[in-house]
């Protein structure tokens, strides 16, 4: 029997869970999935843009984890380190990103499958459509200027915490933010003009 | 030429609202998408290298039974009929959660438990705190929020409702509501500016003045029991002094309390000043109010009754107008009972007092340190609408036009401000 199993009606902590599971216990580690992986895939949904490589790299991300338990220290959040992995590598996902640039409607055809059908479905193809959009746009951005955009206006993550995420000062992720914001709404002003004449 | 900067103003400004749009939407995607069911990856420290192989397979299986899922859900999706709108939904929201019926936004504070039954939107709110937008139209069904202790119905306007242990608080912003109690006896209306709490089922209510639109929470910081209730060990000294509060006689209450024969423990005579408090706030007495919390602060400060009375002194010396003093006293309440419910409340109220007053570094100061202390606090997100325009009014654009981003990321009732105060910005900005 594992340790595990002899404390079950404790509802152990993440902590006393990764160290069990940097121990070997592969149940402890089940159960850090089981808690943590649902809002691990929304995280990486906001970032990646596209609800199946968010599932796929959720497992990406949980194999890093495991990889880098030891490094876990016990009194941080252990969903803010793995969000912390998710982050670097949604900034180092270079490829999928401009890959993505040609494909708007595959991307909202793909987010409209997973929403939920509590609109009408106009309502939901119009949302899907405006996030294809956004990440369109976003697909011709530096990841270093896409990552913390998104966690300051998607996530509404904290400042600080985003820098900590990737490893700038707050002042400078403050100017990736804003760049990439006033890149984007040149964007569409281009588009739009171009769309009038 | 000015024809020329207007139109490009006018570009500007629909190509932030188109960005906008994505954004939102953005966020309805990360609040509202299904997620599929995942799977632990295997890892077996054992196989050394051999890992790589079993991932390379888990992949290909997993990309195989995700175009399957894809292929399956399509015809949902296409379908005008698939999945109807469930009928009734259970949400219990564990960070803040924003719902967007017909003719309404619903907010859901982290911790709050709710079951929401569309057309006609109805919710039972079972515990935590609800704001609401509503517009009403005539051949829609009026919206109702049910609670333990009563219910409320939506007239058309901008309204909270928080369920606490022992009531309900129900504040108005804006419009009017109809409020009936919980064996649904009707308790008349609610305009904008007012609140009250619901007691339950004997469906009494106490009117209370706000002196803000945003709703004070009950006056229940800690667990303890109603303080008019008398114990066995309660002597007469207590009871004869809360039958005089019973009778609304506080003067008598105050005079009976002074009696120094039989006085009971500290702890009864704290609160007995705290009825006796109240009763003169019911009364609209506030000074003699604020002098009865006071002396059970001051005199009997280890009591259970301490907390009531130091909350309810700050209340009562706002509603006096000695605003310097109530902002202390929140201050002190946060201070000396952190971890009492309303530590938070007493913080954002010490905040949007600083705010009012117009004093802007102390209202900034203020809202940095309630974020801090309460990083997932229930009025998180009003603390950056008092930023954006505390900022504003100092001229600091660029960190204003950031606070009410921040602000309208969110449905709130202040929206239409915060819209204009940040277009100012940009306007002052752009110069």
């Amino acid at each position: 029997m594992s340790q595990l199993a002899q404390r079950q009606s404790m509802e152990p902590a993440d902590a006393e869970l990764v160290a069990l599971a940097a121990a070997g216990d592969a149940r402890a580690f089940t159960i850090l999935h089981t808690r943590h992986a649902a809002g691990l895939y929304r995280h990486l949904v906001v970032l990646l843009g596209s609800p199946a490589e968010a599932e796929d790299t959720v497992q990406h991300v949980f194999i890093e984890a495991h990889k880098q338990l030891h490094r876990y220290r016990s009194d941080a959040s252990f969903p803010g380190w793995l969000h912390g992995i998710a982050v670097r590598m949604a900034l180092n996902a270079r490829r999928a990103w401009r890959r993505r640039g040609s494909a708007i409607e595959r991307l909202a055809t793909e987010v409209r499958g997973h929403l939920p059908m509590t609109q009408s479905p106009e309502e939901t193809a119009s949302t899907a459509q405006q996030v294809a959009e956004l990440h369109t746009l976003l697909a011709k951005e530096n990841a270093k200027n896409r990552v913390p955009f998104l966690l300051y206006y998607v996530e509404q993550m904290d400042l600080a915490e985003i820098a900590v995420h990737v490893g700038a000062t707050p002042a400078a992720t403050w100017a990736r933010i804003a760049r990439t914001r006033a890149t984007l709404l040149k964007s569409i002003e281009r588009r739009r003009l171009g769309g009038v004449s | 030429m000015t024809q020329r900067r207007d139109t490009v103003r006018d570009a500007d400004d629909a190509a932030m609202r188109e960005l906008d749009g994505m954004l939102n939407a953005a966020r309805r995607v990360a609040e509202d998408v299904r997620v599929p069911p995942l799977t632990p990856p295997r890892i077996d420290k054992k196989r050394g290298h051999g890992w790589l192989i079993a991932l390379g397979m888990g992949s290909a299986i997993a990309v195989a039974l995700l175009v399957a899922l894809l292929m399956r859900r399509e015809p949902e999706v296409t379908s005008p009929i698939a999945e109807a709108p469930p009928r009734e939904e259970h949400v219990i929201a564990k960070e803040r959660r924003t719902l967007r019926y017909d003719d309404a936004v619903v907010t859901l504070s982290p911790g709050a438990d709710a079951i929401i039954a569309r057309r006609p939107l109805v919710v039972e709110l079972r515990s935590g705190v609800l704001d609401a937008e509503v517009t009403h139209r005539d051949e829609v069904p009026r919206m109702v929020v049910r609670t333990a202790f009563g219910a409320v119905e939506v007239v058309g306007t901008v309204f909270r409702v928080e369920v606490r242990e022992d009531h309900a608080n129900v504040a108005v912003s804006r419009g009017r509501v109809k409020l009936s109690g919980a064996r649904g006896e009707d308790l008349g209306f609610l305009d904008g500016g007012e609140n009250r709490e619901l007691l339950g089922p004997e469906g009494r209510t106490l009117p209370e003045p706000a002196p803000r639109a945003s709703p004070p929470p009950g006056p229940q910081p800690a667990r303890n029991p109603p303080e008019r209730t008398p114990t066995p060990e309660s002597p007469e000294w207590f009871d004869t002094v809360v039958a005089a509060v019973d009778a609304a006689n506080c003067a008598e209450a105050e005079r009976r309390s002074e009696d120094k024969t039989g006085r009971p423990n500290g702890a009864r005579i704290a609160e007995a000043l705290v009825a006796i408090g109240r009763c003169y706030d019911s009364k609209g007495e506030g000074t003699r109010a604020v002098l009865m919390y006071r002396a059970a602060v001051r005199g009997y400060p280890d009591t259970p009754a301490a907390a009531n009375a130091a909350y309810e002194l700050a209340r009562a010396l706002v509603r006096t107008g000695d605003t310097d003093k109530a902002i202390a006293a929140f201050e002190a309440f946060a201070r000396t009972y952190p971890k009492a419910e309303l530590a938070e409340d007493a913080r954002f109220r010490a905040c949007s007092l600083e705010f009012d007053r117009e004093n802007d570094a102390r209202a900034l100061t203020c809202v940095r340190g309630y974020r801090k202390a309460h990083p997932r606090g229930t009025r998180l997100h009003e603390t950056y609408y008092i930023e954006g325009a505390a900022l504003r009014r100092a001229h600091d654009c660029v960190n204003a036009i950031i606070a009410y981003d921040r602000y309208l990321q969110t449905a709130g009732p202040l929206a239409d401000d915060a819209r204009r105060g940040r277009a100012w910005c940009e306007n002052e900005v752009k110069q």
